[in-house]
């Protein structure tokens, strides 16, 4: 008998597709704790430009795309948000006025995350509310402050950062989405001995280390999960010998906490290449990965006896 | 639109890990093998099929390719993980099926590998040091000769290759690349080389050098071949066409194999149809330059023919190798020593990819934990897959001894045997626009362009799917072409395919019982909401 089954998917950055195959994979697979690890908003506006006679264009990775008539433009939108893009329908002068305004720009985009990570908990609330599910959702280091509110406000989803929760009668997961920082110096990046201090800080929370869950957005550092193409100073990628160079990208504090404690269980993402699981120890570490761009979802699903990971497998749909 | 921002973004994380299309094209070339793949066409097709015109086979044959290339890619595109077509195949058609098809097929080349290692002693090395015995005059490079071509030597330099080839593979991708790069350069300069020597020749000098050092007197070799049963006329155009077909398998094999490790690619639509592409037009003039210098200039195919027929059905001494050809026209050490080193480096270089590409397939079969997680461990220092790929040096030990002591490659029919397990992949590339409608409608641009109404996958693949349909029933019609199909050679199929099929059930039984897990989910598409 399984005591807990948890799917656990991360990197989701706003695709639509990928959280709505998330919802319905809990339910195919009976899932009772459900957890988004980190990066959930997405990383681009799509333009969806009105021309003069009427019809709408707009560019989808790299191909040009027109919307004649309504249904046509429905379908475009949800292209783009399948994606994991916004969009925005604008003239062609409010388009030009947009790309020279980095401030409206901006406030644009958290409008757009805002309102995506609005439908997201209502979509979760609608489906899993009146069921014996646990929903937890962290926002990860790309994700801009404004999220946490909408997420709290929830009376269902539950966002974790910093916490201590009890997903069922033996398991305690403590959380964070910050982490070490990154070339493009996101929202949530911060210095390794930062990081450290917040870790220290959920762990005095835990009472039972044997049976606790480490749900921390960055993957340990020099393991399988953390294995990134190197970049240089200019952000481009590193090749040697017609060959990328690969390096280490995860979190030595994250390392460190997981190689001392010793918990059960480590669930991260952050690296969506490093697609893997490894252990530390005792401790089972995964990185479900993520190809949200391309809609395809990307989960772990693990069965938890009380002190050990009964099974698990990563799956991709 | 052109002057206006098609996209806003902002700053975050998130990159994609890479080969690059010339890695990849590399890796397509050493699969084909500037060595085997040299040696193969000029001794194999005038004697399979006399009368042959050997450009127009490899041409027509390259033509073929040209399809099965783009439908790997596409299928690499679609997945772009290890195993890419397991990948495709599992998900689309069966999960089970597809195991035991791919199981089949990763220890049948594992097995290959082996096959091919044991080239080394028995048809690379005894060339050159023969050539070099009478070229430098050593008896005992002649005496060597005849040992490393002899059972133990076979089976004893077979495996010190095999080791060799398995410490290398052990290493990380990034030497490995190297080491492939190295040997890539290494072949073409050996290549330049041979041009060079034929260039140097002419009928004449050929004659004249063959005659100072073969064994038997150039004007003789027809006469015994025929003396021992060669017939030799002009082939239908038929023949040629299918001796093109087949022979796509036997010479080009190998230009897709980007697609078994798709998930280390740089945009991996673009690298794996630049790289499945390039290197078989690559090898292609390459080859076809060989032939072109070599025939009618310094021999006629006749001569060719009779050449290989003696080599390959009587105990008569023969040498119908490029290599042999070169080097008694250009008998300097420098350029013999260069052609005999690339020749062996590139051998293991073939056998180094083989490796490289069904650890990959094991690797995804472990990760979808329809093998043991341990084959899917990544060595934390060397970043390879080790368990995967000691799996793989075993296999082909196994490969190098029964090459020497039994027959049971005849019994194989890798033509018949690769076409057989593609047949699932390939299908599910037809049919991919149809059953998966939503995931088709994102996929890159290579998979899901139409022509007219039709998805270009779907002809793409039905082409190929074709010819892959064709080289199965021909190698039944015409066992010379393919090599002889027995009732041992489809028992050997279904032993291996059966075998796959047990263990995935017996893996799923193990994870249902003990983990609660059912493997089956893994190759589940999951709708959305």
């Amino acid at each position: 008998m399984v005591q807990n089954r948890i799917l656990f998917t991360t990197d989701l950055h706003g695709s639509n597709i990928c959280f709505r195959k998330f919802l319905n994979a809990a339910k195919i697979y009976k899932a009772n704790t459900l957890i988004i690890g980190g990066d959930i908003t997405g990383k681009g506006i799509v333009p969806i430009i009105k021309q003069e006679d009427g019809s709408y264009k707009a560019e989808l990775f790299g191909v040009e795309q027109t919307a004649k008539h309504e249904q046509e433009l429905k379908n475009l939108e949800e292209k783009i948000g399948a994606a994991g893009f916004y969009f925005i329908k604008v003239s062609k002068e409010e388009h030009k006025a947009l790309s020279t305004n980095e401030k409206a720009l901006m406030e644009a985009f958290n409008s757009l995350m805002v309102q995506r990570i609005k439908e997201w908990v209502a979509l979760a609330e609608k489906t899993f509310k009146n069921e014996k599910v646990k929903f937890y959702m962290l926002p990860g280091n790309d994700d801009i402050f404004e999220i946490d509110s909408v997420i709290n406000e929830s009376d269902y989803v539950v966002n974790p950062e910093g916490k201590c929760v009890l997903i069922d009668e033996e398991h305690e997961m403590i959380s964070t989405g910050y982490a070490n920082i990154t070339p493009w110096h996101c929202p949530r990046d911060i210095p390794e001995e930062e990081l450290e201090k917040k870790i220290e800080e959920m762990v005095t929370k835990i009472e039972n280390m044997s049976t606790a869950i480490f749900c921390f957005h960055v993957p340990p550092y020099g393991t399988k999960l953390d294995q990134a193409p190197k970049l240089d100073e200019k952000l481009q990628i590193v090749i040697e010998g017609g060959h990328v160079v690969m390096t280490s990208a995860g979190s030595v504090a994250v390392r460190k906490a997981i190689e001392k404690y010793q918990p059960l269980l480590g669930l991260h993402g952050h690296i969506h290449e490093s697609r893997a699981f490894d252990k530390i120890g005792r401790t089972m570490c995964f990185n479900p990965g993520s190809e949200y761009g391309e809609g395809i979802f990307h989960g772990a699903l693990i069965n938890l006896d009380k002190d050990k990971v009964k099974g698990y497998m990563l799956m991709t749909g | 639109m052109s002057e206006e921002k098609k996209l806003f973004v902002r700053r975050t994380s998130g990159l994609t890990r890479i080969i690059g299309p010339f890695a990849a094209m590399v890796f397509g070339v050493h699969c084909i093998s500037l060595s085997s793949s040299g040696l193969i066409p000029y001794a194999w097709v005038p004697w399979l099929w006399p009368g042959c015109d050997l450009i127009a086979v490899l041409t027509i044959s390259m033509i073929f390719c040209l399809f099965h290339a783009t439908t790997y890619a596409q299928i690499g595109s679609i997945y772009p993980r290890s195993g890419a077509d397991y990948v495709l195949g599992s998900r689309v058609i069966n999960p089970m099926l597809q195991f035991g098809a791919s199981f089949m097929f990763t220890v049948f080349t594992s097995l290959t590998a082996g096959a091919l290692i044991a080239w080394i002693p028995s048809a690379v090395l005894p060339s050159f040091l023969w050539s070099w015995g009478k070229i430098f005059n050593v008896p005992h490079l002649l005496d060597w000769s005849k040992w490393v071509s002899s059972p133990t030597g076979v089976l004893v330099v077979g495996l010190i290759f095999v080791v060799v080839t398995y410490v290398c593979m052990i290493m990380p991708t990034k030497i490995i690349v190297r080491i492939l790069n190295t040997g890539f350069f290494l072949g073409v300069i050996a290549w330049v080389l041979m041009y060079i020597s034929y260039l140097m020749g002419n009928h004449e000098k050929f004659v004249a050098a063959w005659n100072k050092f073969a064994e038997i007197p150039y004007d003789q070799v027809i006469p015994l071949a025929q003396q021992h049963g060669l017939t030799y006329g002009p082939t239908p155009w038929w023949i040629m066409t299918l001796a093109g077909l087949i022979m796509g398998f036997w010479i080009y094999y190998g230009y897709y194999i980007p697609n078994f490790f798709a998930g280390e690619l740089k945009e991996a639509p673009r690298t794996l149809i630049i790289g499945n592409i390039s290197s078989l037009i690559v090898t292609w003039a390459i080859f076809t330059l060989g032939a072109a210098l070599m025939y009618p200039r310094l021999m006629s195919l006749e001569w060719m023919a009779a050449e290989g027929y003696l080599y390959y059905n009587t105990d008569v001494w023969a040498l119908p190798f490029s290599t042999f050809y070169a080097n008694i026209l250009w008998p300097h050490p420098v350029p013999v020593f260069i052609i005999m080193f690339a020749f062996v480096y590139t051998l293991v270089n073939l056998a180094m990819t083989y490796f490289f590409y069904n650890s990959r397939i094991f690797f995804a079969m472990a990760f979808d934990r329809a093998l043991p997680e341990k084959i899917a461990s990544v060595h934390s220092r060397l970043a390879s897959p080790v368990v995967a790929m000691t799996l793989c040096a075993i296999i082909a030990a196994v490969g190098v001894a029964l090459s020497v002591y039994t027959v049971i490659f005849v019994q194989f029919n890798f033509v018949l045997y690769a076409c057989l397990v593609q047949l699932i992949p390939v299908t599910a590339a037809v049919i991919y626009p149809f059953v998966r409608k939503e995931e088709f409608s994102r996929a890159p641009k290579l998979v899901n362009f139409r022509v007219g109404p039709i998805p270009g996958i779907t002809l793409i693949g039905c082409i190929t799917l074709g010819y892959l349909l064709w080289m199965i029933t021909s190698t039944y019609l015409f066992p010379a072409v393919g090599g002889f199909i027995s009732g041992l050679t489809v028992g050997w199929f279904l032993s291996f395919f059966i075998t796959g099929i047990i263990i995935f059930n017996i893996m799923r039984y193990y994870r249902l019982k003990k983990e609660g897990m059912d493997i089956l989910w893994a190759y589940k598409e999951i709708p959305p909401l």
